[in-house]
């Protein structure tokens, strides 16, 4: 029984079906991508299981539950966080604020022992920061903990929301263009980063990459769209000899 | 006709509310136009825009009671106003070089506004002969006063702002309101003071047609004539013209226009000053149906004729016009048929505007420009 | 060598009751410090009463732009609207001291003996409006329901609605014999009866309760239920404007809370027992000797202060914790904070709750400061001066915000007359200085307004000294948790 099992994921623009007929099924522990020319669709599918638009068409099924209808935060609470495309952190927080706020958040804080500063508020607190410096410090962010989070270079930031979306336990992680602005060395890192969080953090991680490098590399299994439909489906090489995806990236011969 | 009227008195009555409300919803259509192309351009809600009508309105009455006592200007006019024109000369030598002078010709126009209204001893004279040329006169003189002060406003108060988070601008805008008000308190002074009359004979024949019971007066007639005169011009300007065009431009991407070669800060000062203009001629308008002009006359005015470019759509400017005249008759209509309307009378808009925000927060005819995730 | 386990236990949590005491010695040390400067502004003879007024106003701003801090600044919804709620604050406890204070069988009519009353008043108007609640939530929800007939339905419904409950108004007040589609008309106008039913049912048991209690708590235990009742329906109207503007942002939201606060103002002005335009006089001692006063400065200052304090605590503990923290992270990128599963809803308006309550409680201070209220005290004038307090301060700061409210509280003051701060000389220079500040006083509100545009202008076009005020802040905002607050 895989961890998520999506079958026949559609939604439609105004006429425009930016998805249709999508498959797919994830495991704990494995790592695949999505890829795709610009406009396939790709963000659209991480959008619709994150829970920020309602699919018009198909199940989304996690764990045995059904994640249709949920709200973001539900769904986060059901076990699967995202990184996004451009780079959302909580600006005005520090660092290491970035990484608490994300801990925790299944269960309720009551509102008077925020109020009466207890023993067991700062017990908490200090729990949270203990545990928030941890995160840190496995993915090398440690430095940084009283720091604005705006004001980190630019692949530290990415690690940070990597960082951020693990804190919330989660059991699948979606990687939106985690290469997205970064140098050769620098996607180098990020991929031992990605296999290091896959079998430390024991997630399954689905990754939409455009560097076909790092995807053929890191990813067991590629999924391809191009216009909303699938393309094709299986291990980087059998990907990488599909006529119908070298002609979806670099055209028909002429 | 008549005979329909006259049989029908609630329906005469029904139509002569709707007059009413027409008229009304047409100086809110000239207001609201003034904060549409503002948000627009700048996405700034510009809380003075009411206080501008107020001085048109004022500029009315001082072109047609007031008169300066020439005798009593004393040394620091000419002073004030040697100096203006010396930093108006620097200025149009800078210009000659190539060089920014707008910030000495802003100045020069303060120099000599401080010149004017204050060392000039003003007096009430005698008021100038209603005239169809004065009512012109009157209108150009508040035209001119409004855009000119628009202007100022834009460059002293909003353009060092531009980058600022909304709410700074806000603040100020909210700071520029309040000066002009309790300024005005200051200098008007705040007992309300009687417009004159500007057009020929309208006290004694104040009805252009009468249909029995209904009654078309003259002045909701010209009211509505010069509103709509006006929103023909401007839409030929914003459609027609190559300055429209990058007006639009401007609206729709603030830094894509700069980067196409618009003169940005050209464009968001004429888009003040058009709708301050248009406020300026709103102002006059309302001087002449209901005479009582005082310096917080803009305040609520101003209120509504923004909720009514939110009913529009705002950024809209054909929504901020149709939310106007919905709003101008929906108003009349409350008043009229609600028991105790009168005093609801001033809620309507509010409860209009949390009804919008609440249904389609993008107005009538505006659109939802969502979030890329 | 490895300690054993529960001395490890009880040096942890050593550590823990260490810091508890570390964060809880501030506030009480601050209502104690508080304590001399209310004896001197009991002492007449030391404090000009002008000025224990003035000072009392400032106790009043600090909890109003405290609250307004917490809405704007931490949770980041651009309010324009708590004159609003300061209003709703102001009249329910003024209302509630003036009418239900009141023993029903004391012929003298004094106030403040029945707290007992009070408090029936609070529960009978939570009733009666949780009823008109549920029946309003009823109706949205079949409206809501209609969009299984069709999409198109609920706004034509909607539309249907108003158009009866327009035509029920209408011709309602002019059939004698009201009909049953009139049950519109009928339902509303039967609430304020039903209210009265209920509070006349309440009111002698409710009343003999009191006689029971001790005569001095009388007092305090009436100030109190007063002001419990002013903040729970402020808070409550908070919740009313928080939902539905769930959806909005920036301007549009800003918008809308102005729209609540006059729509807030217009309906109090034209409800009949609230004095409607004229004014609600909570005159506190109806006889002739104390006419027009309401409680003395003597009184009302530590329940001022305390509220102030109570409230600065309140937020400033809310703002550093990790509630504060997840309304923060809403406030910076709603779609992220929901990403991490976050509850935007309860976050935002929770901020809302809180800063309404506040406000309220404020607002009911204010009555019985001054014993007399106008609904042009609280329109959207007091909204901008306030929002006007927070934004100088900073967004985000409240020790800031408290200092700028004490601060904007003095300067009208001080503009409006400034010889009675001049010292003394007697001499023709003096003359002319107090000629011209009496002169400038006149002119305070023009130079409010330009300082105010100064201020704005000149903290956007001063980077070097933003950019050090920053670095302070960061340096100071980067305490360990546990440190003191």
């Amino acid at each position: 029984m895989p961890l998520l099992e999506i079958t026949n994921l559609g939604i439609c623009f105004g006429g425009l079906h930016a998805l249709a007929g999508f498959n797919f099924v994830l495991d704990s522990g494995e790592l695949v991508a999505l890829i795709g020319p610009n406009g396939a669709g790709k963000t659209t599918a991480f959008n619709l299981v994150a829970g920020i638009y309602a699919p018009d068409a198909g199940r989304i099924v996690l764990d045995g539950r059904s994640l249709a209808g949920l709200d973001p935060a539900a769904i986060n609470h059901a076990g699967l966080a995202r990184t996004f495309q451009n780079i959302r952190l909580f600006q005005n927080l520090t660092v290491l604020d970035n990484v608490i706020v994300a801990l925790n958040n299944s269960a309720e804080h009551g509102l008077l022992t925020t109020l009466l500063r207890g023993p067991r508020f700062h017990r908490e607190s200090r729990k949270s920061h203990a545990r928030g410096m941890e995160l840190l410090a496995t993915l090398r962010l440690d430095q940084y903990a009283s720091r604005l989070a705006g004001g980190l270079p630019y692949g530290d930031q990415r690690r940070l929301e990597i960082a951020r979306a693990l804190a919330t336990s989660p059991r699948i992680l979606l990687l939106d263009e985690p290469a997205a602005g970064m140098n050769p060395r620098e996607k180098v890192e990020l991929m031992e980063l990605i296999r290091f969080i896959r079998d430390r953090f024991k997630v399954g991680i689905w990754l939409i990459e455009h560097d076909m490098n790092l995807v053929m590399k890191i990813s067991q299994r590629i999924t391809v769209l191009d216009h909303g439909e699938m393309l094709a489906v299986g291990s980087p090489d059998e990907i990488q000899a599909n006529p119908k995806v070298i002609e979806a990236y670099l055209g028909a011969p002429a | 006709m008549i005979h329909l009227f006259t049989q029908f008195p609630h329906l005469a009555e029904f139509v002569q509310q709707l007059i009413n409300g027409l008229s009304l919803g047409a100086i809110y259509a000239l207001i609201a136009v003034g904060y549409t192309m503002v948000y627009g351009v700048l996405r700034l809600i510009n809380f003075a825009h009411g206080d501008i009508y107020m001085i048109g309105a004022m500029t009315g009455i001082y072109a047609m009671t007031q008169r300066p006592d020439w005798s009593g200007a004393g040394l620091s006019m000419v002073i004030l106003l040697a100096l203006s024109g010396l930093v108006l000369l620097g200025a149009a030598s800078q210009r000659w070089r190539g060089r920014k002078c707008e910030y000495l010709v802003v100045i020069a126009l303060l120099l000599a506004e401080v010149a004017v209204l204050g060392f000039v001893p003003w007096r009430h004279g005698e008021p100038c002969p209603p005239s169809w040329l004065t009512f012109v006169m009157v209108l150009g003189g508040a035209m001119l006063a409004s855009g000119l002060l628009g202007y100022q406003i834009e460059f002293i108060a909003y353009r060092p702002l531009r980058n600022q988070p909304r709410i700074n601008a806000l603040i100020t805008a909210i700071g520029v309101s309040m000066f002009l008000e309790f300024g005005g308190q200051r200098y008007f002074g705040a007992t309300p003071q009687a417009f004159p009359q500007l057009i020929p004979g309208l006290e004694q024949h104040p009805d252009l047609f009468k249909f029995g019971p209904l009654v078309i007066p003259k002045v909701d007639t010209l009211i509505l004539c010069v509103a709509l005169l006006m929103m023909f011009a401007l839409r030929h300007i914003v459609m027609k013209t190559r300055v429209g065009m990058a007006l639009r431009a401007v609206s729709h991407r603030f830094d894509t226009a700069a980067l196409m070669g618009v003169d940005v800060n050209r464009i968001v000062s004429f888009t003040f000053v058009l709708g301050s203009i248009l406020a300026g001629t709103g102002g006059i308008l309302v001087a002449m149906r209901s005479p009582k002009v005082d310096p917080i006359m803009g305040l609520l005015p101003g209120l509504k004729a923004f909720v009514a470019a939110v009913l529009g759509g705002i950024g809209s400017i054909p929504g901020a016009v149709a939310g106007a005249f919905l709003l101008g008759i929906t108003e009349v209509m409350v008043a009229g048929y609600f028991p105790h309307g009168s005093q609801y009378r001033d809620g309507v808009a509010f409860v209009i505007l949390i009804g919008v925000l609440l249904v389609k927060p993008s107005g009538l005819f505006g659109s939802n420009a969502s979030e890329k995730v | 060598m490895e300690l054993p386990a529960p001395i490890i236990a009880c040096r942890a949590s050593a550590g823990v009751w260490a810091a508890v005491l570390r964060s809880n010695w501030l506030w009480p040390l601050l209502l104690l410090t508080l304590l001399p400067l209310g004896a001197l502004v009991e002492n007449e003879n030391c404090v000009n009463p002008y000025f224990a007024h003035i000072i009392l106003l400032c106790g009043i701003n600090i909890t109003l732009a405290v609250s307004l801090q917490l809405i704007n600044g931490i949770s980041g919804q651009f309010s324009l609207g708590h004159a609003g709620f300061m209003a709703i604050g102001a009249y329910l406890g003024g209302f509630a001291t003036l009418t239900y204070s009141v023993l029903p069988a004391d012929v003298s009519g004094d106030p403040f003996r029945s707290p007992g009353g009070v408090l029936w008043f609070g529960l009978a108007l939570l009733v009666v409006a949780l009823l008109a609640a549920g029946a309003l939530w009823l109706l949205f929800i079949l409206i809501r329901s209609s969009r299984r007939i069709h999409p198109a339905m609920p706004p034509i419904f909607m539309l249907l609605v108003i158009l009866w409950f327009v035509i029920d108004r209408a011709i309602g007040y002019q059939l004698e014999h009201p009909a049953w589609y009139l049950l519109w008309t009928r339902g509303w106008s039967g609430l304020p009866r039903l209210l009265d039913f209920v509070i006349h049912a309440g009111m002698s048991p409710a009343a003999r309760v009191s006689t029971w209690l001790p005569h001095s708590w009388c007092k305090p235990l009436c100030l109190l239920t007063a002001l419990l009742i002013a903040g729970t329906f402020a808070g409550l109207s908070g919740l009313l404007v928080g939902l539905p503007t769930l959806r909005l942002r920036g301007d549009y939201l800003a918008i809308a809370t102005l729209g609540f606060g006059e729509i807030i103002r217009v309906g109090i002005l034209n409800t009949e027992p609230l004095g409607a335009a004229t004014g609600l006089s909570v005159s506190i001692y109806p006889n002739a000797a104390d006419s027009g006063a309401g409680l003395s400065a003597h009184y009302i200052f530590p329940w001022i202060f305390g509220a102030a304090v109570a409230a600065t605590m309140v937020i400033w503990r809310l703002a550093k914790s990790a509630k504060g923290r997840a309304i923060r992270a809403v406030r910076d990128d709603e779609i992220a904070a929901a990403a991490i599963g976050i509850d935007t809803t309860h976050h935002k308006v929770i901020a809302f709750v809180i800063g309404a309550f506040f406000a309220g409680v404020a607002g009911a201070l204010y009555a019985h400061l001054d014993g007399y209220l106008n609904t042009n005290e609280f329109a959207f004038t007091r909204s901008i001066e306030l929002v006007v307090i927070v934004t100088i301060a900073g967004l985000g700061n409240i020790w800031w915000t408290v200092a700028v409210a004490i601060g904007l509280t003095w300067l009208p003051e001080i503009l409006r007359d400034p010889t009675l701060f001049a010292i003394g000389k007697n001499s023709h220079k003096a003359g002319l200085f107090v000629q011209y500040c009496k002169q400038l006083g006149e002119f305070r509100m023009v130079i409010y307004s330009v300082l105010l545009i100064a201020i704005m202008l000149a903290r956007a076009n001063w980077p070097p000294l933003r950019a050090m005020c920053q670095r302070w802040l960061a340096l100071v905002r980067n305490h360990p948790p546990n440190g003191a607050c």
